[in-house]
């Protein structure tokens, strides 16, 4: 039995021979089918050369969509980049309160007044006041000064510009009475908060003499 | 034409996993894509425009190939599709042109046609989607080389038919089932032909 479906190119195409076009055009008749090919052959083939376009859209669409998720991607770094950077902004933030702690806590010594018979002391305190702090320090090292009254006040001048390191490095060892000594242990204190080192600070604040004036106890604690 | 452009068009004319094997090698080729964004960018395009005259060239390179099989290279495969896509810009531009200058409302009028086109593209694809949900397995190769001209023989050999005759019975077969989705789907078949 003929297959008519496999004719119609030939058909259309003006390639059967009188006999078989007849009996085609006979087919077309009985089959609606096959007559809704013929007339809608150009839709067909048409419909039929858009799934080439189909087919490398496809392929192009799916290496794009992986660009498409590096951007997705780059917008997630970016919020987890801010996030971290916020978190560390918050904790270096954080980390600085004992600056801020050591401005709110430290106070200023009783300088030294000018007098009319030596002033090597408070012309020192004002070179080092008015930022000179080394030629200050060598003018306190020249003076007559006892060692430990030298190193006092060298140390009061540091502690004053938040210098720590320099601050403790000068702390004298001796005193000669307990307003000097809760003076020096009150800068040691302060010097260790300005270092960061707040183990440290708590440690010395424990062990503050019992006999500490309350001020300090008041101003540490 | 050299050896390696002969092969390149053999595989687009070849089997599909072939053919994308060359669709992938020009679409990753970035010295042609950037050559062509430059084009567009300094001719008044945007990226996107960029990105899509790219494709629709390298679609319009496979159909010719696809559908023209005495088709040869006279120049280098990059060259030719940077004319394709110098060609497909100048067409854009001009139309967009003619558009503004008839409604007067460049920017308005600009944003509409985009809209359009790309309704239209999704359009159609989504129809070609429902129709190829309708058909049963491999039909779409074979109405697809069918409709690119290639004979029976040569479409039994690349979907590995055991014959010419077996290959034309599965073209039968599809075409009767793309005849009876056309039939449920009257409206459709002006739409397709965008």
């Amino acid at each position: 039995m003929t297959d008519y479906w496999e004719h119609i190119d030939d058909y259309l195409g003006n390639k059967l021979s009188p006999v078989a076009k007849l009996s085609f055009e006979n087919a077309l008749k009985s089959d609606r089918k096959l007559e809704s090919a013929v007339e809608n052959y150009n839709t067909l083939k048409l419909i039929s050369s858009e799934f080439l376009d189909e087919e490398v859209r496809n392929v192009l669409s799916k290496l794009e969509a992986p660009k498409k998720g590096n951007t997705k991607l780059k917008y997630v770094i970016i919020l987890v980049a801010i996030a971290v950077l916020g978190l560390i902004s918050y904790l270096y933030q954080a980390d600085k309160k004992p600056e801020i702690l050591y401005a709110e806590v430290y106070e200023e010594p009783a300088w030294p007044i000018r007098r009319s018979v030596d002033n090597s002391l408070s012309d020192a305190i004002k070179l080092g006041m008015d930022g000179n702090i080394e030629m200050a320090k060598q003018k306190l090292l020249d003076s007559g000064l006892e060692t430990s009254e030298q190193q006092y006040w060298i140390a009061e001048l540091f502690a004053s510009k938040e210098m720590a390191d320099s601050t403790l490095a000068y702390l004298p060892k001796s005193w000669h009475d307990n307003i000097r000594r809760d003076r020096i242990n009150y800068l040691e204190i302060l010097s260790y908060i300005k270092k960061g080192q707040n183990e440290k600070a708590k440690q010395l604040i424990d062990a503050l003499p019992p006999d500490t004036d309350d001020w300090y106890i008041k101003k540490l604690k | 034409m050299k050896a390696d452009q002969k092969e390149l068009l053999r595989k687009i004319r070849s089997t599909s996993d072939d053919r994308k094997q060359v669709i992938e090698m020009i679409a990753k080729n970035t010295e042609l894509g950037n050559a062509i964004r430059s084009y567009v960018l300094s001719n008044s395009g945007s990226s996107d425009d960029a990105t899509m005259v790219f494709h629709d060239s390298i679609i319009d390179f496979i159909k010719k190939v696809f559908t023209d099989h005495s088709f040869e290279l006279s120049s280098t495969v990059d060259s030719y599709i940077f004319g394709i896509a110098k060609n497909k810009w100048y067409g854009i531009l001009k139309s967009r042109k003619f558009k503004s200058d008839s409604l007067d409302e460049v920017l308005v009028r600009e944003g509409e046609e985009t809209i359009f086109a790309n309704i239209n593209q999704k359009e159609k694809s989504a129809i070609l989607k429902n129709v190829l949900q309708r058909l049963s397995g491999n039909c779409r190769e074979v109405l697809m080389y069918w409709a690119g001209g290639y004979s029976m023989e040569e479409i039994a050999i690349i979907l590995n038919y055991k014959s010419a005759g077996m290959a034309r019975k599965k073209k039968c077969l599809c075409m009767k089932e793309l005849v009876d989705w056309l039939e449920e789907h009257p409206h459709l078949k002006n739409e397709l032909r965008k």
